[in-house]
């Protein structure tokens, strides 16, 4: 694996799944913190969360917000990029690194785009 | 007739030769003279070589010795001049064993790119060692076996497993019945074998299946793409009655369903195939099933 060639066909395919795993674990421990709050005292309410997040510095909250976009857009457009695969379109060298460049734009845009309002 | 040296590729003596030809209609002029050609090329050669600077690149060579164990496997330098060395890097690799190292060890064959034996990792990517031109500009070459594999020697790997597998997706044409008395051929639609180019092309020397991460982790389960771009072949060759019983075959966790569209097999692949669209095209027949 330290020897093969960076390409973007398996970095992208490594991407999906670190961006897969960060969404889990953002999606499935806010839910969880959520759930067992009372007994914790965490108090994770709207109104709380947006009072604290106000108090942050701006490089802060664009940080955050990066974060979060990033693998959310990157996932998903790459997951519609894998869908089009499974119906057997787009599987030529071309056609993978066409996609491939198309889903790395789209997220870079996104995200700045997110990460703005 | 007076021995005149009639060297085909000497243009000193094309005119004289066509004039003799009209005057001796009844025999036939074959004189080869080798010793004056052989002189020619050699100058010729000698005399470019002459003219160019000494271009020395470094290559990089992964080395493991079995009868020393101990011993790590580790990378080691040799300086080849690529003005005296042919454009590929399966001929450094020879000038190297032949004028420097002996005991490099590799696999090589038809220097042609149709037999698979030279497959090996050169600067980071899978491909035949015959077919892949030295870097002119890079001052390193580095060569390393097929990733993740076993190492027999230097640059051999063990591909028993990867024939195994082979053997595995029954790689021969399968029919229901036996042949009627008379009948020898098995009829195929021009339509039906033109479905049959870019799978049966492959040489087997397992660049694609060696580049893929998911076989890289899951070579003892995995079929890999070499095998999976076969299984396909056979799948959907209109001669053959088994098609239901080889996807069958592969429904489990494991030996197609491991592939997670990477692609790097298509990418790697020395002859150009797609391994990666066959493996997509066996799922999609695989659902719909």
């Amino acid at each position: 694996m330290t020897i093969y060639q960076p390409q973007i066909t398996w970095y992208m395919s490594a991407s999906h799944r670190v961006t897969g795993g960060i969404l889990a674990a953002v999606f499935y421990g806010g839910a969880i913190a959520y759930a067992i709050q009372g007994p914790l005292g965490l108090g994770l309410n709207s109104d709380a969360l947006v009072a604290e997040i106000a108090t942050l510095p701006t490089s802060l909250k664009l940080i955050g917000k990066f974060s979060l976009a990033f693998p959310f857009v990157y996932h998903s457009f790459n997951g519609v990029r894998h869908l089009i695969w499974d119906t057997g379109n787009a599987l030529t060298l071309k056609g993978v690194y066409t996609t491939g460049y198309t889903v790395l734009g789209l997220s870079t845009i996104s995200t700045l785009g997110l990460c703005l309002i | 007739m007076s021995l005149l040296a009639l060297s085909k590729n000497s243009s000193f003596f094309r005119v004289s030769r066509h004039v003799l030809e009209i005057t001796t209609c009844n025999t036939r002029f074959l004189t080869t003279t080798p010793s004056q050609k052989a002189q020619t090329v050699a100058s010729a050669s000698a005399g470019s070589n002459a003219n160019k600077d000494p271009l020395v690149k470094t290559f990089s060579i992964y080395r493991w010795n079995p009868d020393k164990p101990a011993e790590k496997p580790h990378l080691q330098q040799y300086q080849v001049d690529l003005n005296a060395c042919g454009p590929m890097v399966l001929d450094a690799l020879i000038k190297i064993k032949n004028e420097q190292d002996a005991t490099l060890t590799f696999r090589r064959s038809c220097r042609e790119g149709i037999c698979g034996s030279c497959a090996m990792n050169i600067s980071g990517t899978n491909t035949l060692a015959c077919l892949a031109k030295i870097d002119r500009d890079a001052s390193n070459t580095k060569l390393y076996p097929l990733p993740h594999m076993y190492v027999v020697k230097d640059l051999v790997p063990d591909l028993t497993h990867f024939y195994k597998q082979y053997k595995s997706i029954e790689p021969f044409l399968k029919k229901e019945t036996k042949p009627k008395a008379g009948e020898r051929e098995h009829y195929q639609s021009i339509a039906d074998r033109k479905k049959l180019d870019g799978l049966y092309e492959c040489i087997l020397c397992a660049c694609c299946s060696t580049s893929c991460p998911s076989y890289w982790w899951n070579s003892d389960e995995y079929l890999g793409p070499a095998v999976l771009l076969q299984a396909y072949r056979w799948m959907i060759d209109s001669r053959d009655d088994y098609a239901k019983q080889r996807r069958e075959a592969l429904q489990n966790p494991f030996s197609v369903y491991r592939c997670h569209t990477i692609m790097n097999c298509t990418k790697t692949c020395p002859k150009g195939l797609n391994p990666g669209r066959a493996i997509a095209m066996i799922k999609k027949e695989m659902a719909l099933e």
